[in-house]
């Protein structure tokens, strides 16, 4: 059986590599997350996707800018030989045209942009600040700690979703409590998708806590006296970021398409702009005027689309040998 | 002779694992019942959905009971109403008692499979949504089974051309789909198929109206030739519902699945036996299928027992979308009228069936994969 030598290899010997202190490196070796940067920029999709985030996100904040007009301001620019009024096609006055009610397309989903953006990534944060918080108790204390998270976290994977999280706004939404009365539709859309969207993340932070735990570094830790707060903080947490990072990153898609589909069935506040919200008052003209459904119906598509290759990529990126 | 050494063998390695039993008859049988680990794990599992249960149905009732008042339209509705008059109809939709009974009556009776009368048309909830819910069946079970199939063709053909166009093209095709929100879906599919050109499949409800037949069991009126006729009339006019939501349904779970059936299959094809199989010269096809597609199934229909519950949570959008009667629709309608018993009934119902695909899949896994530990 041939075995492989120094001679054999076409790189530096061993005795080269082995060679240390002759001359130290002039360089500081790349940290994690910008190796992590770099292959994520190498992805041609991603920075489409990221680029895409981009301009939702400037539209969003741009918002009053650039609409011409107030999202809830009917037929704003009426006059009686220049067009205008209900259900215009698109055209120069108005670039995707008006709805039913004569209020200017383009302005409502310029303004329904902050509410998409704003629920997806802030429900997904808290879902993830949740998840991580519960998860990383169970893998770290063990036993009965973890014996209630985990039951908890089945009756919360377990529930119908849409069904639970329709009763939840309905709920939210009649003000029947006294502190509740005051929630906008945003926070209200926040803390029931945030609320009831942490289980997966609870399971896969306590999988992935237990595994490092079991790491030599971490019984090192352990071993100095270190306090339980240090090593969760100081040696656990930093290095299961990665799968956390990138399922959150997934989950801002989810979200997003969990707040359309609640207010496209009606479960929303009429008086916010929304994407779903816009889908839903141009459903009675899909014959007529089809561009009231579709254009806010791709607007979510490709936004979500965007989260997800970014999300995607973001795995790839950080873990590369999965890929292959 | 040979028996008693039998015997003799049997009774040395008495251990856990030894199935051989020499108690007889319906003591041996009770004995190899206890001692059946498949048996021991359901009963277990079996347990645990209970607390489960219970927990989801505690925070259904008490979300639903805080929205609002039952009968604050009907008062809103009726000025003339007088306080004795509430006062009696609260008595009679049992809304009199606190809270924590109601709901302990509520859980008494579904245990009984009696779930009470509903409060406008005081009738029983079974018969007022049993059809929803073989309508509502009857359209997830078939989606569930032509995504499956096709999922299993697209991952199986992604994960043997890895890295080539194939695999680049349905791991963008399953992007897409994911990302697509399921009311677009359902609306460019009535938009294309019929709106304003083609008008191939009608755009909502689930028969033609008036139906031909009303359901399945009321074809028989004693002729032969008419049952034939009018079955396959029903079954044609149903399927020809169908084809639009099925199609919608099939882009929301299609995603979900092949990327399931690819990661699996990837995994499998690196281990050392699908080697072992090449190199004993065994065909493709077979390496592929009886080797490959057997092991990745498995991991694949537990993570779908997992989803059960996303995959129904599609239900009210798609129904609402092709205005189907299924339980999904009458779910958003009741909530606004706050029907008590049909929105527990209806969010319970869907809540037992995610559990119970959930505890079956986990007790085929054990079932099918000796290895594992319980």
């Amino acid at each position: 059986m041939a075995t492989v030598t120094d001679k054999d290899a076409k790189g530096p010997s061993t005795a080269e590599l082995l060679r240390v202190g002759d001359e130290a490196p002039v360089e500081k070796s790349p940290s994690h997350w910008s190796t992590v940067w770099k292959r994520f920029q190498r992805n041609k999709l991603a920075i489409y996707g990221f680029f895409v985030i981009l301009v939702v996100v400037i539209m969003a904040i741009l918002a009053p800018v650039i609409s011409q007009h107030y999202p809830t301001a009917l037929d704003p620019l009426f006059d009686k030989y220049g067009g205008g009024g209900a259900d215009e096609h698109p055209s120069l006055k108005y670039p995707i045209g008006t709805d039913t009610l004569g209020r200017d397309l383009f302005s409502r989903i310029v303004w329904g942009s902050q509410i998409s953006l704003l629920v997806g990534i802030t429900a997904s944060a808290l879902s993830t600040f949740i998840g991580v918080i519960l998860g990383a108790l169970a893998g770290y204390y063990r036993g009965m700690t973890e014996e209630i998270i985990m039951r908890l976290t089945d009756m919360f994977l377990a529930v119908p979703f849409l069904l639970i999280a329709i009763v939840a706004v309905s709920f939210l939404r009649s003000g029947r409590i006294e502190f509740l009365q005051n929630m906008t539709h945003a926070t209200i859309m926040i803390s029931v998708l945030g609320l009831f969207g942490w289980a997966g993340l609870a399971r896969l932070t306590t999988a992935e806590v237990k595994r490092v735990m079991t790491l030599e570094y971490v019984s090192a830790a352990i071993c100095l006296g270190a306090s339980d707060w240090r090593i969760i903080s100081k040696h656990v947490l930093p290095n299961i970021l990665s799968p956390l990072v990138v399922v959150t990153t997934l989950n801002i898609g989810g979200n997003i398409l969990a707040e359309a589909g609640l207010t496209f069935l009606g479960f929303g506040d009429p008086q916010t702009v929304s994407w779903g919200r816009v889908v839903n008052e141009g459903v009675i003209n899909l014959i007529n005027n089809p561009e009231q459904v579709f254009i806010a119906g791709f607007g979510i598509f490709f936004l979500v689309l965007a989260f997800n290759i970014v999300g995607d990529a973001l795995n790839d990126a950080m873990n590369p040998r999965l890929k292959d | 002779m040979t028996e008693a050494v039998i015997e003799n063998f049997s009774e040395e390695i008495d251990s856990s694992h030894s199935r051989v039993s020499h108690w007889y008859g319906i003591g041996g049988w009770f004995k190899s019942l206890a001692r059946n680990r498949l048996l021991i794990y359901s009963f277990r599992r079996i347990l645990t959905i209970i607390p489960l249960f219970i927990g989801i149905s505690i925070i259904t009732f008490s979300l639903m009971y805080l929205i609002g008042d039952p009968l604050g339209y009907l008062i809103q509705q009726n000025p003339h109403i007088t306080p004795a008059d509430i006062d009696k109809i609260r008595e009679t939709l049992g809304l009199a008692k606190p809270p924590m009974q109601q709901y302990i009556i509520w859980l008494w009776g579904f245990a009984r499979f009696d779930l009470g009368l509903t409060f406008f048309t005081r009738e029983p909830v079974l018969d007022a949504i049993g059809n929803f819910l073989s309508e509502t069946l009857k359209l997830q079970i078939t989606q569930f089974l032509i995504s499956l199939i096709i999922s299993i063709l697209l991952g199986v053909m992604a994960a043997k051309f890895q890295n080539s166009w194939i695999d680049s093209g349905i791991s963008a095709m399953a992007l897409l789909f994911q990302s697509m929100p399921i009311f677009v879906v359902g609306y460019l599919l009535i938009f294309i198929f019929s709106g304003r050109g083609l008008n191939w499949f009608p755009p909502g409800k689930a028969h033609s109206t008036p139906e031909p037949v009303t359901n399945w069991a009321g074809l028989w009126n004693g002729q032969l030739g008419d049952f034939i006729q009018s079955f396959f009339v029903h079954t044609g006019d149903t399927i020809w519902y169908m084809i639009l939501p099925v199609t919608t349904l099939v882009f929301s779970s299609l995603a979900l699945f092949t990327r399931l059936v690819r990661g699996s299959m990837l995994d499998i094809l690196r281990q050392d036996y699908i080697l072992s199989a090449r190199a004993n010269g065994l065909s493709e096809r077979a390496v592929l299928i009886s080797h490959g597609l057997r092991n990745a199934l498995l991991p694949v229909v537990t993570y779908i027992g997992l989803f059960v519950g996303a995959v129904l949570g599609g239900t009210p959008i798609t129904e609402t979308v092709f205005s189907f009667p299924g339980l999904g629709r009458k779910f958003v309608q009741y909530i606004v009228r706050l029907d008590h018993p049909l929105i527990m009934a209806i969010s319970m119902i869907i809540t037992l069936m995610i559990l119970v695909a959930n505890l079956v899949t986990d007790i085929a896994y054990v079932w099918v994969d000796p290895r594992i530990e319980i």
